[in-house]
């Protein structure tokens, strides 16, 4: 039930960044993602390609979202399961997401690479943490490319690690994030 | 391993045998040291522990709580210091946290800012959004009609004008303007709603650290204005977490990625530290010769010197740092909790005990028993300069070629080129004085040599080579030979301190012997600012030459102590003086002085003479066993002994709360006092005095932080306390609390009127009421003589005795046996009279059996004619009474006044009733001639019933029955 709550409600605060004027807006639904954890005794990594997400390069506020169980990759496929099942409660909290402001304004009149900061609140495993997190930004005509690095400590989000495997997942994930994100033209307001 | 002191005895003659014994143990140290490159290999092991070697010693302190961190260290105008945590406030008093109540405790209380405005009222701001204040030991919600912030706030900072403003995480900023909240956010021009840090700068405008830079605000005729600094006006990164006013005219910023930067407010200027690597800046405090920079992960940086360096190398976060008045750092963190360092103090491990200390331009130079160090202040790395000299090394000095001259004992002097690492001795057939060089000084070209053989002066060319001895001793006019320091003041004389001669002076060739001191040992000499000669004495402490126009020849300023290891002036108004185990900071001006030791990291100094030395920048270089200690003048130290403040008063330990002091009843006479003496550095050193003006002659002694009066008799009273470090209280404040115990009522006037009304009017009842009772008693002993009179008077009735004779023929002629038990029963009725007759009543059971005699011998007089029938509970036979014989009277009242005859027999009935009368009843069958009668009997039953008794006897005459109703008295009943 609450997944889809989650799945209705998410693309109204998607929809209250993009609103006012479709000038500035860019979005994506099929943004790159993945993520590696690089423990002693395991290396793990995943990936999903559908991040989706939207920009307002007017108002310098942006937001993300990911399904958690569009996740593929692992080692096995129990550590799949454990992944959605054990640690992200994929079913309780569907998504993660990202949204809040930029520090840096995009000006989408350059063309070329920048580095900004987006600061907002990152909601991993239903927990919320504000951070900064710094991103390639190339400008080209009609879209932008983000791509940003950053690290997730899982303890920030309450997601525990039994001790049995915790030489085998990492404390801190390493996430990256690729995504083009093409300027929404008014006609398709 | 013994070692050489280079305090020698004072007399010459042990010098001189500590000097024969010199070359022996000399050459059996050799012979047990271990090969230097093994020491020297350790020795780097040790240094690359921490690469910036001057290190704070930090004092641990108590969390506030368990799992508990400090977010905020806040210091009051009171001097307590305040954590704010996610638990609430709490108030440290240097060895307990208290928490301070919140005005409502059911919503969150995350402090997330506290500040104290200039009437100091503490306003604390919470993550929720709420605000309290606490005034005055109170805290009250602050509720302004415009509402409170839901987001957290980040800080307060009160304008020129004195209103608060409050920053907050989300709303930008809010101003307390005549009694209404304003707002100030983006849409007034703020560069962005989420304000990290306000600062107020020389001008009390309001610097708002944001995400898009800097928002300086402030009010103009009430009209708000916004001026923005940000990348474009120079500054290194918009996102502007920490800025601190610095009052040296500067507004220090700490960046998110941008590090530390400074914006100069007269030239308005950017500046920014370089070689920052260190991310996000959590804390910032500018201090007067370096910087303490906290970040968000990566611990504790100092800024000093042109660089960065780390003082602890944890990943961890610094959440907030202090500076107090005592000259304490506090830095509260993540993983070690709230700790605090004295900011003048700071360390740098050496091997072994150092011998000797010289600073010299850029390097501080020190000898150990292992040979020369060199310690450059710039890199914090320490190097070996020197091993091989066959003796210890006790005096160093750096000539203006940055070249090294090294005095040794019993080796003479080395002189050390720099650059090319040579060497080369002067030893006694060099022509120095002697091989025993005690201390080197220097000015210009000349070099001057203290040694245990007189004064050598070498001349140096340009290039610093020597040119020319000279030498001075006893026959040139110095006082005595065995010199322990040189020193070279600014006017360009030369001072000499000797063994048990004083000091003597050489100006212009010229050597002279300063009066005063000629008897004294003196082991140092220092020139303060201001050009005075410091000595310090064997025996009599320090002393100074007085400036012109003071009448002493010298100023004695301490003279209580005799064991200096070695002093130095640290300014104008501070010595600091070292002792094998402790540190002085001497104020001679007031006298007071603040003790160095353990607690604040300085222990094991040693017993060396003069290891002590001052560099360019004004600091102290203390040469200590196994470690430099380097003590640097405080401009953050504005407080040298324990805050007294009393903290509560308390009434039957209840708080005194919102009571007039000087308006307590005379029973609130159990007052008590918590107090405290605020000394962060060494909290448990602090002793109190206490005493209470109208009640304690003395001061009292005390360790304890309360002070109890249980029961004071009404006065006024003024409780005085006082707290000092070393126990002398003469120079400690006295801080004093005065209040009243009124007097009790029946202390005033018309209590006394009142009490004297009542006393009269109760003496005078009392009187009455005796002498009633007098008269009652008088008659009841009439009234009783009285019956007893009647009674025996109707015993003896020659009638009764002439009755019962004839009944007793009668009864002897028939019965003899029952004749004996009738004359028995006789004298028992008359031994029972007898026996009975004083006392008032008798219980009901004697009487009864006393009527049962005389019931015997009437019914042998009348037989049937005559019937008693008596029905009398058994339980009122032992618990009531009656007068006695009251039985009797009656029933003989019954057979006198009625006819008894065997057509016409009396019957007397005695019945008891539960309302606790007895009757007595007969028939009514009068006789026709009245028998004599007084009526006495019957009056006299009703007169000593109304003396005994509220209840009356009551008399009942039908028309055909007599009777008589009688109280039983319960038996307490007694007079």
């Amino acid at each position: 039930m609450l997944f889809f709550i989650h799945i209705l409600f998410f693309p109204l605060t998607l929809l209250s960044v993009i609103s006012p004027s479709a000038a500035g807006i860019f979005a994506t639904t099929d943004g790159k993602i993945d993520f590696t954890s690089n423990a002693p005794l395991e290396l793990i990594t995943a990936s999903s390609s559908s991040l989706r997400g939207a920009l307002n390069t007017e108002k310098n506020t942006f937001a993300f979202t990911i399904g958690v169980q569009s996740f593929r990759g692992f080692n096995s496929p129990l550590q799949h399961e454990h992944f959605n099942e054990k640690f992200m409660e994929s079913d309780v909290y569907p998504h993660a997401t990202f949204q809040g402001k930029m520090i840096e304004s995009i000006d989408i009149n350059r063309k070329g690479e920048t580095t900004v900061r987006a600061k907002g609140q990152l909601t991993i495993h239903g927990v919320s943490q504000e951070r900064i997190i710094r991103s390639t930004v190339t400008v080209a005509e009609g879209k932008i490319t983000i791509d940003a690095r950053f690290s997730v400590l899982l303890s920030d989000h309450n997601i525990s690690i039994p001790k049995i495997v915790s030489q085998k997942i990492a404390e801190e994930i390493e996430v990256h994030v690729n995504a083009e994100m093409v300027q929404k033209s008014a006609s398709e307001r | 391993m013994q070692k050489w002191s280079k305090k020698a005895p004072p007399n010459a003659k042990s010098i001189g045998k500590a000097m024969r014994d010199l070359p022996l143990f000399l050459s059996s140290h050799t012979l047990f040291r271990w090969p230097h490159w093994v020491l020297f290999l350790l020795f780097c092991l040790i240094l690359n522990v921490k690469s910036y070697g001057q290190v704070p010693i930090f004092i641990s302190h108590p969390s506030p709580g368990e799992n508990v961190h400090a977010k905020l260290l806040y210091q009051d105008s009171n001097g307590f210091i305040w954590a704010g945590t996610k638990s609430g406030l709490f108030s440290f008093d240097g060895i307990n946290w208290r928490p301070v109540l919140v005005s409502d405790s059911t919503t969150e209380r995350s402090v997330t800012a506290i500040y104290e405005s200039a009437n100091q009222q503490l306003w604390i701001g919470y993550e929720s959004g709420k605000i309290d204040i606490l005034s005055q030991g109170k805290i009250a919600a602050f509720e302004p009609e415009e509402g409170t912030p839901v987001v957290p706030i980040t800080g307060f900072q009160e304008d020129a004008e004195a209103n608060i403003w409050i920053s907050t995480y989300g709303e930008g900023l809010y101003y307390w303007f005549k009694n209404r909240l304003y707002s100030l956010n983006a849409d007034d021009g703020l560069p962005d709603n989420d304000v990290y840090v306000i600062a107020a700068d020389n001008q009390k405008r309001i610097w708002a650290g944001t995400d898009r830079g800097i928002g300086i605000c402030y009010l103009e005729k009430g009209e708000k204005k916004v001026e923005i600094l940000d990348q474009k006006d120079g500054l290194p990164d918009n996102i502007v977490r920490e800025i601190v006013y610095a009052p040296s005219g500067e507004m220090w910023i700490g960046m998110y990625d941008g590090g530390v930067g400074y914006y100069t407010l007269s030239t308005k200027k950017f500046h920014t530290l370089s070689g920052w690597i260190s991310g996000s800046v959590s804390s910032l405090l500018p201090l007067a010769s370096s910087v303490w920079v906290g970040t968000e992960h990566d611990d504790l940086w100092v800024w000093e010197d042109g660089q960065f360096h780390p003082i602890e190398k944890e990943k961890t976060q610094i959440y907030d740092m202090l500076a107090d008045r005592e000259g304490n750092v506090w830095v509260s963190v993540h993983t070690r909790g709230i700790q605090s360092t004295y900011e003048s103090l700071s360390f740098e491990p050496a091997e072994k005990q150092v011998l000797s200390i010289h600073c010299g331009k850029s390097n501080v130079w020190y000898s150990t028993e292992d040979g020369l160090f060199c310690y450059n202040r710039t890199t914090g790395k320490t190097e070996k300069k020197a091993s091989s000299f066959s003796a210890n090394i006790v005096s160093i000095y750096e000539d203006e070629t940055g070249n090294l001259w090294l005095g040794t004992i019993g080796d003479g002097v080395w002189h050390l080129d720099i650059k090319t690492g040579q060497k080369r001795p002067y030893r006694e057939k060099d022509g120095l004085a002697n091989d025993h060089v005690m201390s080197i000084d220097g000015k210009g070209n000349e070099i001057w040599f203290a040694t245990f053989g007189g004064v050598s002066r070498f001349r140096l060319d340009d290039q610093g080579a020597v040119v020319g001895f000279d030498r001075y001793s006893r026959a040139d006019g110095l006082s005595i030979d065995y010199i322990y320091q040189v020193y070279v003041d600014k006017k360009g004389r030369v001072w000499f301190a000797t063994d048990g001669k004083g000091v003597s002076m050489w100006e212009d060739g010229e050597i002279s012997t300063i009066e005063g001191l000629d008897r004294e040992t003196v082991f140092g000499i220092d020139e303060d600012p201001s050009g005075n000669l410091w000595f310090s004495t064997e025996e009599k402490g320090v002393c100074r030459i007085p400036e012109n126009g003071e009448e002493d020849t010298l100023i004695f300023a301490r003279t209580d102590v005799a064991t200096i290891s070695s002093f130095a002036v640290v300014s104008d108004q501070a010595l600091l003086i070292t002792y094998p185990t402790h540190i002085d900071m001497y104020y001679p001006s007031s006298g007071r002085i603040v003790e160095l030791e353990q607690d604040v990291g300085v222990s094991n100094i040693g017993e060396e003479l003069n290891v002590i030395d001052r560099d360019k920048k004004g600091r102290i270089w203390i040469g200590a066993n196994g470690k430099l200690i380097r003590f640097s003048p405080s401009e953050l130290q504005t407080q040298f002994a324990p805050a007294t403040r009393i903290t509560g008063v308390k009434i039957f330990l209840e708080d005194i709360g919102d009571r007039d002091p000087m308006n307590l009843a005379y029973n609130e006479n159990h007052v008590s006092f918590n107090y405290v003496g605020l000394w962060y550095q060494a909290p448990r050193n602090v002793r109190y005095e206490h005493r209470l003006v109208g009640y304690d002659i003395d001061w009292v002694e005390s360790r304890n932080q309360q002070a109890i009066y249980p029961s004071l008799s009404s006065g006024t009273y003024t409780f005085e306390l006082r707290s000092s470090l070393l126990g002398d209280f003469s120079r400690s404040r006295v801080v004093s609390y005065t209040f009243h115990i009124n007097k009790p009522f029946w202390q005033t006037w018309w209590f006394f009127l009142l009490a004297i009304t009542v006393g009269i009017t109760l003496t005078y009842i009392w009187v009455k009421n005796w002498e009633k009772r007098l008269r009652r008693t008088e008659r009841l002993e009439k009234e009783k003589i009285e019956s007893q009179f009647e009674t025996l008077k109707s015993q003896i009735n020659p009638h009764f005795l002439f009755n019962s004779f004839n009944t007793l023929i009668s009864i002897i002629e028939n019965d003899q046996e029952v004749a004996v038990k009738y004359v028995e029963k006789l004298s028992d009725l008359f031994r029972n009279i007898l026996a009975y007759r004083h006392q008032a009543v008798i219980s009901l059971k004697e009487e009864l059996t006393l009527f049962e005699n005389f019931h015997f011998l009437q019914k042998h007089r009348y037989g049937d004619n005559f019937q008693v029938n008596l029905e009398v509970e058994e339980s009122l036979r032992t618990g009531s009474s009656v007068p006695p014989l009251t039985l009797q009277l009656l029933v003989e009242n019954a057979l006198k006044h009625n006819i008894v005859s065997r057509s016409k027999p009396l019957r007397v009935d005695i019945h008891s009733h539960k309302s606790g009368y007895l009757t007595v009843q007969n028939n009514l069958q009068v006789r026709r001639e009245k028998a004599p009668s007084t009526q006495m009997g019957l009056q006299n039953i009703v007169h000593r019933y109304r003396l005994l008794s509220d209840q009356e006897v009551i008399i009942e005459v039908t028309k055909t029955h007599f009777l008589v109703h009688i109280p039983l008295l319960k038996n307490e009943t007694t007079l």
